[in-house]
C-alpha cells in the first residue's frame, strides 16, 4: 500500500474542496424535486445537470492530481527566492483578515473610522514597518480622496458613525 | 448607413467637456493600469464599475471604451522598457521592444507600438462600426434552439481556448453557472439553492462577482508576490530615460514594415477578437507569427525588429473592435472587459442581445465613437505628452496603490446597492477566485459562466418546451446545427490539434 506524504497532500485540498462544493450543490439540486414534470423541465433540471457535470469534472481533476502526486519523484523543497521573507506567504491571509474586519466595522463605525485602519494595514502589508508616520499621512490622504470621490463626485452616501 | 451616420454625429458628444474629461481620464487610468505589471485594464474597469451607477450611461460606456483601448496598448510600455509586459497582450511586443530599448531605441519602439496600436485600434473600430449592424440583423434570424447552441458554443470555446488547463477551465465555468442558478427561478417563482440565506433569494448580483474575481483576488495575488514587486521596482529604476523627440518613427522604417503588415495584423486581431475567450494575447501572437512567417529576414525577429512590434500591437488593439461584435449583437461577452461593459448595460436596465443595436443605437454609437477616438487621437497624444514620464508613473508606490485599490474595491461593492451583504459576497467570491487563480484555474470562464448562465438555462428550457421535450430539436434546427458544427470545429482547432509553435521559443533555440 502506498502513501502520499502529508506535505504533498496539500495539492489535493483544493480539488477536494471543489468536489465537496459540487456534491453539496448536486444534493441541494436533488432536493428541489424531479427534473421533469409531464415532459416539461422543472427548476431542478438545469442545477441537476450542472451539479452532475461539475462533480464529474472535479472527480477527474482529483484523480489526475492523485496520479500526478504518485508519479512525481520526491523533489527537494524549492529554494527560497532571494528577497522573500518567511512572512510573505501569509500576507494574503492578513489581507483577508483586514478586509473581514473592515467589512464588519464599516456599517457600524462608518467610512472614516473603519477605512483609516484598513488602508493603513494594507499599506503596511504591502511595505514594512518603517516610516510609519509618513504611511499614516498617506493613509489619511487616500481615505480623504476616497471620500471626495464617492461622496462629492459620485454623490454616494457613505455610512457615518453618527447619522 | 444610418448607424454609421449616428456614430459620426456621436463625435459631437466629445465636445462636451464633462464627457471628454471622463473619456480622457478613462484612457489615462487604463494606460496606467495596463502599464503597471500585475494591474490590468480589467481591474481598472472592475473598480470603476460601481461608480457608473451615478454616471450617465452614455458617458459610462464611452469611458469603458477608452479604458479598453488604453488597456491594450499600455502594456507595451513596461514590455519595452523593462522586458516585463504590463498586460498579457504585450508579450510579443517585449520580444522586439526590449532589444530595441537595450540598443537605446526604446522611444522608437514605443513609437512603433503606438503607431501599430493606432492603426489596429482604428481599423478594428471602423470594421465594428461598419459590420455590427449587419451582424445584428443576421442575429435576429437565430431562433431559440440556435440561441442555446450559440451560448453553449461561446462557453465551450472559452473553455477550449484555455489549452493545457481545460478541466480546470470547465470547473471554473461550472462554478460560474452554479452561482448564476442561485435565487429565484426565472420561469417558476421558487427560490433555488439559497442554502437558508434569505439575502440570496434575489440571486447574486454581477457587481460582487466582478469586484471579487478581478479586484479582491488581484490584491490577494499581489500580496503573495511582494518579493517580485521589490525586484520589479529595482528593474524600473534601472530603465534608461526616454526622450520625447525619438518617439516618431521615421517614414523609411514605416515603409519597411509596409501597409500590408498593418492591415493584415489588424484583420487577424479583429477576427480573433470576435472569438469568445481568445483575447489580445492570441491576436498579437498570431499576427506576430504571421509577420515572422512572411518576412524576408525571419532571423532578425527577436533582436529588435519594429515589424514584430507593429504586427503585435496592430493586432491586439484591433481585438477591441472584434470583441464588441458578439457582445453587441448576441449579448455574449468574449473577454472580461466586454463582460464588464455588458454589466454596465445590465445595471442600467438595458437588455443586451440582437435587439440592442436596433433599440439602443443612440447608446451604442457614442461608445464606438469613443473607441475610435481613443485609438486615433488618444494613443499618439498620450505617448507624446506622457511618454517621457511613463517610467516615473509606473514606479508609483505599490503600498499606497494597493491600499487605494483595496478601499475602492470594498467600498465599491457597497455603494452599488448600499448593502453590506454585497461586501461580504464580494469578499467571499474574491477569496474563492484567489484560490482558483493560485491553483491555475482561469477565472474568466467563471465570469462568463455566471453571465451566460441564466440565458443558457432559459433557452434550454424554452427549446425543450417548444419541442415537447425532444432534444433532437438542437440538431433539426438549422441555426442550432450550424453552431454545434462551429463548436466542434473550434474545439478541434483549439483543444485537439497540435498547438502552433511559439516563435519566441524557436528564435531563442536558433
Amino acid at each position: 500500500m502506498s502513501f502520499i506524504p502529508v506535505t504533498r497532500t496539500k495539492r489535493l485540498v483544493f480539488p477536494l474542496f471543489l468536489l465537496a462544493f459540487s456534491l453539496i450543490y448536486l444534493i441541494s439540486s436533488i432536493s428541489l424535486g424531479a427534473p421533469l414534470n409531464n415532459g416539461r423541465l422543472t427548476p431542478s433540471f438545469f442545477p441537476l445537470l450542472l451539479g452532475g457535470i461539475s462533480t464529474a469534472f472535479t472527480l477527474m481533476l482529483l484523480i489526475r492530481t492523485v496520479r500526478q502526486e504518485r508519479n512525481e519523484e520526491v523533489r527537494d523543497s524549492p529554494q527560497k527566492e532571494p528577497g522573500t521573507r518567511s512572512i510573505d506567504k501569509f500576507l494574503p491571509l492578513l489581507v483577508i483578515a483586514a478586509t473581514v474586519f473592515y467589512t464588519i466595522l464599516f456599517p457600524i463605525i462608518g467610512y472614516f473610522l473603519s477605512s483609516l485602519p484598513y488602508v493603513f494595514s494594507i499599506i503596511i502589508i504591502f511595505s514594512d514597518l518603517n516610516k510609519l508616520a509618513t504611511k499614516f499621512l498617506l493613509t489619511i490622504a487616500v481615505v480623504f480622496l476616497g471620500y471626495l470621490l464617492f461622496e462629492q463626485v459620485f454623490r454616494v452616501r457613505l455610512p457615518a458613525l453618527w447619522g | 448607413m444610418d448607424f454609421i451616420l449616428l456614430v459620426i454625429s456621436s463625435f459631437g458628444l466629445l465636445l462636451n467637456p464633462v464627457t471628454l474629461t471622463y473619456v480622457v481620464l478613462g484612457f489615462l487610468i487604463g494606460t496606467i493600469f495596463a502599464a503597471i505589471p500585475g494591474l490590468t485594464a480589467t481591474l481598472a474597469l472592475a473598480l470603476l464599475l460601481p461608480l457608473t451607477y451615478s454616471l450617465d450611461v452614455t458617458t459610462a460606456l464611452m469611458a469603458c471604451a477608452s479604458i479598453y483601448m488604453a488597456g491594450m496598448c499600455g502594456g507595451s510600455i513596461t514590455a519595452t522598457t523593462i522586458n516585463i509586459p504590463g498586460a498579457p497582450s504585450s508579450m510579443m511586443t517585449a520580444l522586439e521592444g526590449y532589444p530595441m530599448q537595450q540598443r537605446g531605441q526604446g522611444a522608437l519602439a514605443l513609437g512603433h507600438a503606438a503607431l501599430g496600436s493606432m492603426v489596429g485600434g482604428g481599423l478594428g473600430a471602423v470594421l465594428l462600426i461598419i459590420l455590427a449592424p449587419f451582424i445584428a440583423k443576421a442575429s435576429l434570424l437565430v431562433q431559440t434552439p440556435g440561441k442555446f447552441s450559440l451560448i453553449a458554443f461561446a462557453l465551450i470555446v472559452v473553455v477550449a481556448a484555455q489549452r493545457g488547463k481545460i478541466t480546470k477551465a470547465a470547473i471554473a465555468a461550472c462554478l460560474g453557472l452554479m452561482l448564476a442558478t442561485i435565487g429565484l427561478d426565472s420561469m417558476v417563482p421558487i427560490a433555488r439553492l439559497t442554502f437558508g440565506v434569505p439575502a440570496l433569494t434575489a440571486g447574486i448580483d454581477l457587481m460582487p462577482v466582478i469586484i471579487g474575481t478581478f479586484a479582491i483576488s488581484e490584491i490577494l495575488i499581489q500580496a503573495g508576490s511582494i518579493a517580485e514587486h521589490r525586484k520589479l521596482s529595482k528593474e524600473i529604476l534601472k530603465a534608461n530615460p526616454i526622450k520625447r523627440r525619438d518617439f516618431i518613427p521615421p517614414l523609411s522604417s514605416v515603409r519597411e514594415i509596409g501597409l500590408w503588415c498593418y492591415l493584415k495584423s489588424s484583420a487577424i486581431g479583429y477576427l480573433v477578437g470576435t472569438l469568445p475567450g481568445a483575447g489580445g494575447s492570441m491576436g498579437s501572437f498570431l499576427a506576430y507569427v504571421e509577420a515572422v512567417r512572411t518576412s524576408k529576414n525571419p532571423e532578425s525577429f527577436g533582436k529588435g525588429n519594429p515589424k514584430g512590434i507593429a504586427a503585435a500591437e496592430s493586432a491586439n488593439n484591433a481585438v477591441c473592435g472584434g470583441a464588441f461584435v458578439p457582445m453587441l449583437t448576441f449579448g455574449i461577452p468574449g473577454d472580461p472587459i466586454t463582460a464588464i461593459v455588458l454589466g454596465v448595460l445590465v445595471i442600467n436596465g438595458i437588455q443586451p442581445g440582437p435587439q440592442l443595436l436596433a433599440d439602443q443605437a443612440g447608446l451604442v454609437a457614442p461608445m464606438l465613437a469613443s473607441l475610435l477616438f481613443s485609438a486615433v487621437i488618444l494613443i499618439p497624444l498620450t505617448l507624446f505628452l506622457l511618454g517621457p514620464y511613463f517610467i516615473r508613473i509606473v514606479s508609483i508606490r505599490k503600498d499606497v496603490l494597493y491600499g487605494s485599490i483595496a478601499l475602492l474595491a470594498v467600498v465599491g461593492s457597497y455603494v452599488a446597492t448600499y448593502s453590506v451583504f454585497q461586501m461580504y459576497l464580494a469578499l467571499v467570491l474574491g477569496i474563492l477566485a484567489y484560490f482558483l487563480r493560485k491553483n491555475g484555474f482561469p477565472v474568466i470562464t467563471l465570469l462568463l459562466g455566471f453571465i451566460l448562465g441564466p440565458n443558457l438555462e432559459d433557452f434550454l428550457r424554452r427549446s425543450l418546451t417548444l419541442s415537447n421535450g425532444n432534444p433532437l430539436t438542437f440538431i433539426t434546427s438549422l441555426d442550432s446545427l450550424f453552431f454545434i458544427l462551429l463548436t466542434l470545429f473550434f474545439v478541434y482547432f483549439l483543444a485537439i490539434r497540435k498547438p502552433m509553435e511559439n516563435p519566441a521559443a524557436s528564435i531563442k533555440s536558433n
